[in-house]
């Protein structure tokens, strides 16, 4: 683990960053739920401090806080006066993330089981809370998508948008998955690399789709024309167009 | 992103009236309950407070059959694509 510590820190600055850029948009905007997505990142940026220093429990700890963090977003973007299966998440995450940490004192103090079933379980626990996200975070941006992926209204950078973060949600999960799969600290295994790979990816897709930078943008609305032509009406013609 | 597109497609569907007129339609209701602002700075709870009150107000004026069934069905439409509002 602690030969990916310059990537982490890698990782970090960039959580930071798009924590930074979506503050900026907050300021502008004043909607909340964008500042959950602030919070978020920022404490995904703590998370990663945490794991660059080397200590589990309070990366736990985080990741837990993280994650609820991430539920609530993704209620409050998606679910309004909806059917949500926020409480469920919510509870769930909360006693996997209780799980998670019960399992790590086991492992770090060696007992009832030994190191390593403590240390498996650990990580079926902590695997299960990204999984959790990932899924949920995957639905609400693929079903949403769905409603208007046809639509001209739509820009097709907006469409892009939820494409990305159905690729970050896939790779979330995909890290949970994995995360059972990784070696005791001090040594590294295929599924430690693999995740490597994957958060670079997850990352990127995260920090494209919230930041989404200009030539991003343009090259998304390639060939599209605006049908906005509103504002050329007066109250009158608007009015009289009704009747 | 202009909200006032999706949502005026929408209206024109439900209404069988010009794109046009019915972004320009939304405009106004918004323009009603919030001068100072457009609806891309409206939130969620905003936009549908509008919907439900000087939106309804407008399609009775201009006597639009189902008025307040159109004002519901706009308020459904927005719910399901809320997101819009944060990630447009």
């Amino acid at each position: 683990m602690y030969q990916a510590v310059y990537l982490f820190v890698i990782f970090l600055v960039f959580r930071v960053i798009t924590g930074v850029f979506l503050f900026g948009t907050w300021r502008q905007t004043k909607k909340n739920n964008l500042l959950i997505l602030v919070i978020f990142f920022f404490m995904n940026a703590l998370t990663l401090l945490f794991l660059v220093f080397g200590n589990l429990m309070l990366y736990d700890a985080n990741t837990i806080i993280t994650m609820v963090i991430g539920l609530i977003f993704i209620d409050r973007t998606f679910y309004q006066d909806r059917k949500s299966p926020f409480k469920l998440l919510l509870t769930l995450t909360l006693v996997l993330g209780a799980l998670a940490i019960i399992s790590f004192i086991i492992f770090d103090q060696s007992i009832i089981f030994d190191q390593s079933t403590a240390f498996l379980l650990h990580n079926i626990f902590v695997g299960a809370l990204f999984v959790i996200f990932g899924v949920w975070s995957l639905i609400a941006a693929a079903s949403s998508l769905k409603v208007f992926s046809s639509s001209d209204a739509v820009e097709p950078w907006v469409k892009g948008r939820y494409r990305l973060v159905k690729f970050y949600s896939i790779s979330i999960i995909l890290l949970g998955s994995l995360t059972p799969f990784t070696p005791v600290e001090g040594t590294v295994n295929w599924a430690l690399l693999v995740i490597l790979v994957v958060n670079i990816l997850r990352i990127t897709g995260e920090t494209l789709a919230w930041i989404m930078p200009k030539f991003l943008k343009k090259y998304f609305n390639r060939g599209y024309t605006s049908p906005d032509t509103s504002l050329q009406l007066s109250e009158e013609e608007i009015m009289e167009g009704m009747r | 992103m202009n909200i006032t597109n999706i949502l005026g497609e929408y209206l024109s569907k439900l209404t069988d009236r010009k794109p046009m007129v019915c972004k320009g339609m939304i405009r106004l209701a918004v323009l009603d309950k919030h001068p100072a602002k457009t609806p891309d700075q409206l939130r969620y709870n905003e936009l549908k407070d509008v919907f439900d009150t000087t939106l309804k107000t407008r399609l009775e004026n201009v006597s639009i059959p189902d008025a307040e069934q159109i004002s519901q069905e706009i308020i459904s439409y927005l719910v399901k694509n809320q997101s819009l509002l944060t990630m447009a």
